[in-house]
């Protein structure tokens, strides 16, 4: 397996490749979401929600691909004038792709039933009896939502590094930050649309 | 046979200071600077040669060496910053 390809991609795929890959792969993993009942209530954020709707799903996505999109491309022209729109929509729409397979998790039936019953008692939170192997799964569950939480985050970053070719520290200081602003927008403009 | 053109014991550009003649061994001596060409690496050098042999097009070129559009720009943009580098310093 080649591992370098999975982690950078913008390296040897052509932005067209990228770009289809991408924009299916968005249109599937709305789907997914929708299926496994799941909301993108933030930019990187992926919660259970039983009423959303392949539409609502796709609504999120699309938003948190435009957001993220405008606001790296309009840091890549400040840093690199050459910097190409292509490139960082397709950075934008390859980082999607890990969340869609966190919601794919989330279809784990006693993952919802366990949220039910917090949101039905949050105070008891810290009162809920787990079983052994329901412990262990939810550990697991978690360890690879980290996982791909942070290669989503890997996949924003080469595809940016690579669309505006950044070499100075306070240029990813930048690009954290960005992520930041853009997940604070997101919460304010997905209640709006 | 590799030109060097880095000193291998201080790592300074090194410099001519010997040319001979193949067919009749006139040797000339003396304290040349070695073209800007000839600085950059064999890679680099290649790079050119095949950017120059693609009629300039980055696009041909990184579709010959199984490389994207942008990693391909990336490489010609630093090797561009090191060219005028190396011309600043001459």
């Amino acid at each position: 397996m080649n591992w370098q390809l999975l982690l950078n991609p913008f390296d040897k795929f052509s932005e067209k490749n990228i770009f289809i890959f991408g924009i299916i792969a968005s249109i599937i993993g709305s789907y997914i979401t929708f299926l496994s009942g799941a909301t993108f209530d933030g930019l990187i954020e992926v919660h259970l929600n039983p009423e959303t709707t392949f539409f609502i799903a796709l609504k999120e996505n699309s938003l948190h691909i435009v957001l993220i999109t405008v606001l790296l491309f309009l840091l890549g022209k400040i840093i690199n004038k050459r910097t190409r729109f292509i490139d960082v929509l397709n950075a934008a729409l390859l980082f999607r792709v890990p969340f869609y397979f966190m919601s794919l998790l989330l279809i784990f039936p006693f993952l919802q039933s366990l949220d039910n019953e917090i949101k039905k008692n949050p105070e008891a939170i810290g009162k809920l009896s787990l079983n052994p192997f329901d412990l262990a799964m939810i550990l697991l569950i978690t360890c690879v939502l980290i996982s791909l939480l942070v290669y989503s985050i890997v996949l924003l970053y080469k595809g940016f590094k690579t669309a505006t070719n950044v070499k100075k520290p306070l240029h990813y200081v930048f690009f954290g930050v960005i992520i930041l602003f853009a997940e604070i927008l997101s919460r304010i403009i997905l209640p709006l649309i | 046979m590799k030109l060097p053109v880095i000193c291998p014991s201080c790592e300074n550009s090194l410099r001519v200071s010997q040319m001979k003649c193949d067919r009749c061994e006139t040797e000339v001596n003396g304290n040349y600077d070695l073209p800007l060409y000839l600085k950059l690496s064999r890679e680099e050098q290649d790079f050119i040669l095949e950017f120059f042999l693609s009629s300039g097009s980055i696009k041909e070129m990184a579709k010959q060496a199984g490389n994207s559009y942008p990693t391909m720009r990336n490489k010609m943009d630093d090797l561009i910053e090191k060219i005028n580098e190396l011309k600043k310093s001459k």
